[in-house]
């Protein structure tokens, strides 16, 4: 098991998650954990350093957003890493958040799902790993 | 130098940052900024050809009062 310690007054719970292709590229980034978001989500540029060509993508989904309705690449990145847990092959929507939500992107249920979470609000804990 | 240091001299600023030293888990410990800007796809954009490894990361708070997120995906 894994655990940080987060501030409950924050707006987000903000984390750091390591993507890596299958080039052996990597990106630390910082997103926000979101357990109400279907996919995991990052930027479209940090996915082309990687080595991925999310323009190619055959899968999309739909997202919609403040501005309207809008379509996304969905790729499958080699394998993303929190704290101690990592996991191979994980699906992946490209796509840009605003700037001011100060993080890259999103760690949502297409990685959350393979694991036991807690969050602990009152106490600011957040534990994550396999059962 | 150390990220934590790093993060406080470029205080409220996008980092762009090419890590030097993990620890056990691959978390970085030290590195060395290769760019930082108040502007987030100035940093996007300079990563795009670097094949080292990087930490990209807002280095502020987050604002508390005002301020509500609602994310999608």
């Amino acid at each position: 098991m894994a655990k940080i310690n987060f501030d409950p007054q924050s707006p987000v719970i903000a984390i750091d998650i390591t993507l890596e292709s299958e080039r052996g590229i990597k990106r630390r980034i910082r997103v926000a954990l979101d357990t109400g978001a279907t996919y995991t989500m990052i930027p479209w540029e940090i996915a082309e350093a990687l080595g991925y060509k999310p323009e190619m993508s055959k899968e999309k989904v739909t997202l919609i957003t403040a501005s309207g309705v809008e379509t996304a690449p969905l790729i499958e990145i080699k394998k993303i890493t929190f704290l101690a847990e990592g996991l191979n092959n994980v699906p992946v929507v490209c796509h840009d958040l605003p700037p001011k939500s100060y993080v890259t992107g999103l760690l949502g249920s297409s990685f959350l799902r393979h694991f036991k979470i807690t969050i602990d609000y009152p106490k600011g804990i957040f534990e994550i790993s396999r059962e | 130098m150390n990220i934590e240091k790093l993060k406080k001299r470029y205080k409220n600023e996008w980092l762009l940052i090419k890590i030097t030293k993990t620890d056990k888990q691959d978390r970085p410990i030290e590195g060395e900024v290769l760019l930082h800007s108040k502007n987030r796809d100035e940093i996007y954009e300079a990563q795009k050809n670097i094949k080292d490894y990087l930490y990209i990361a807002y280095s502020g708070e987050m604002p508390k009062k005002g301020f509500a997120v609602a994310f999608y995906g």
